[in-house]
């Protein structure tokens, strides 16, 4: 089935937790190892 | 820490950016994809004019920059849009669905798979679910019609079909038309001017609620299906990656084919 509406959502779904997991893996580096500070 | 917000800040600009572009990079490529939408759902061997029709609801027929900008609008509001094979709201349904698992996959594969074991109607073609109707291009038209009324209740395809959607939206008993009033998760449109979008959906619910309340001729129908469902599970792999190989070397530019061409592209059933 050429289900398009929920292909897209199949898709949002999976950019979207890429990019959350990403940015929690990003923001749990200053965390885990204090000596990392984050720049501006 | 101010430039830990600063971060953060920077950080969720750049993810919508990311997101953004990933959505519009996804709706190009399935807009210039081969192969008709309206088709697969109209069935074999829909009229050209059914087929019409239910390019007009699923709204396949509109440019594409006024496809793309309902499609963001809608996604602005948490709306994913309605998935053409089952009418129902997107939502979260790609985390939990299992392929094959839901009727009108199963439905699909029926028509797609066994064009000569389709099982008979017991219910004399009663049967009024979009995918799950033995003969989809007979069934198929009057639930088109009402939600093609509930949608563009102007629209030039739709006149001279809106007597026979009146009809059968009148013949529908008390509950079907109840169950529009049932608590959907993506009812999160304002009234205003997705009101006709709104009645779209509720008009879907209630033909689901309708076509779930026929006990007795939906079971008759269904146990013919698992069966052949069954029959064919073992070699569906090869099936399908034979059919997507014959979709991709076959198929050249946006030719019109049968329906059963294009539907066998594996990553297509998944989905």
């Amino acid at each position: 089935m050429k289900d398009i509406p929920v292909i897209q959502g199949a898709v949002l779904l999976a950019s979207v937790s890429y990019v959350l997991i990403n940015l929690l893996v990003d923001l749990s580096y200053s965390r885990i190892d204090p000596r990392l500070r984050v720049e501006g | 820490m101010p430039s830990g917000a600063a971060f953060l800040v920077r950080r969720s600009l750049s993810s919508a950016l990311v997101i953004l572009g990933t959505v519009t990079l996804v709706f190009l490529i399935l807009y210039w994809l081969p192969g008709d939408p309206a088709e697969l759902v109209a069935g074999e061997n829909a009229t050209p004019e059914s087929v019409a029709r239910i390019r007009a609801i699923l709204g396949t027929d509109r440019p594409l920059w006024a496809q793309y900008l309902d499609y963001m609008g809608g996604l602005a509001q948490g709306d994913l849009g309605t998935s053409f094979a089952t009418q129902e709201p997107v939502g979260l349904r790609p985390l939990g669905t299992v392929p094959g698992d839901d009727r009108a996959d199963a439905a699909g594969q029926r028509r797609r798979h066994h064009p000569r074991r389709r099982p008979r109607c017991s219910g004399g073609g009663q049967s009024r679910q979009l995918g799950g109707s033995c003969h989809p291009e007979r069934d198929a038209v009057p639930d088109l019609d009402a939600l093609l009324l509930a949608r563009h209740p102007a629209h030039p395809v739709l006149l001279g079909h809106a007597a026979m959607a009146a009809g059968h939206r009148q013949r529908q008993p008390g509950p079907a038309r109840a169950a529009g009033g049932l608590p959907r998760p993506h009812r999160r449109r304002p009234a205003d001017a997705h009101g006709a979008g709104q009645r779209a959906g509720r008009a879907a619910g209630a033909l689901r609620h309708h076509a779930a309340r026929q006990g007795p001729a939906g079971a008759a129908g269904a146990v013919p299906a698992r069966a052949a469902q069954r029959a064919d599970s073992g070699d569906h792999p090869v099936r399908h990656h034979r059919g997507g190989a014959a979709v991709r070397h076959g198929g050249g530019g946006n030719t019109l084919r049968p329906a059963g061409a294009s539907a066998a592209c594996w990553w297509m059933r998944w989905a």
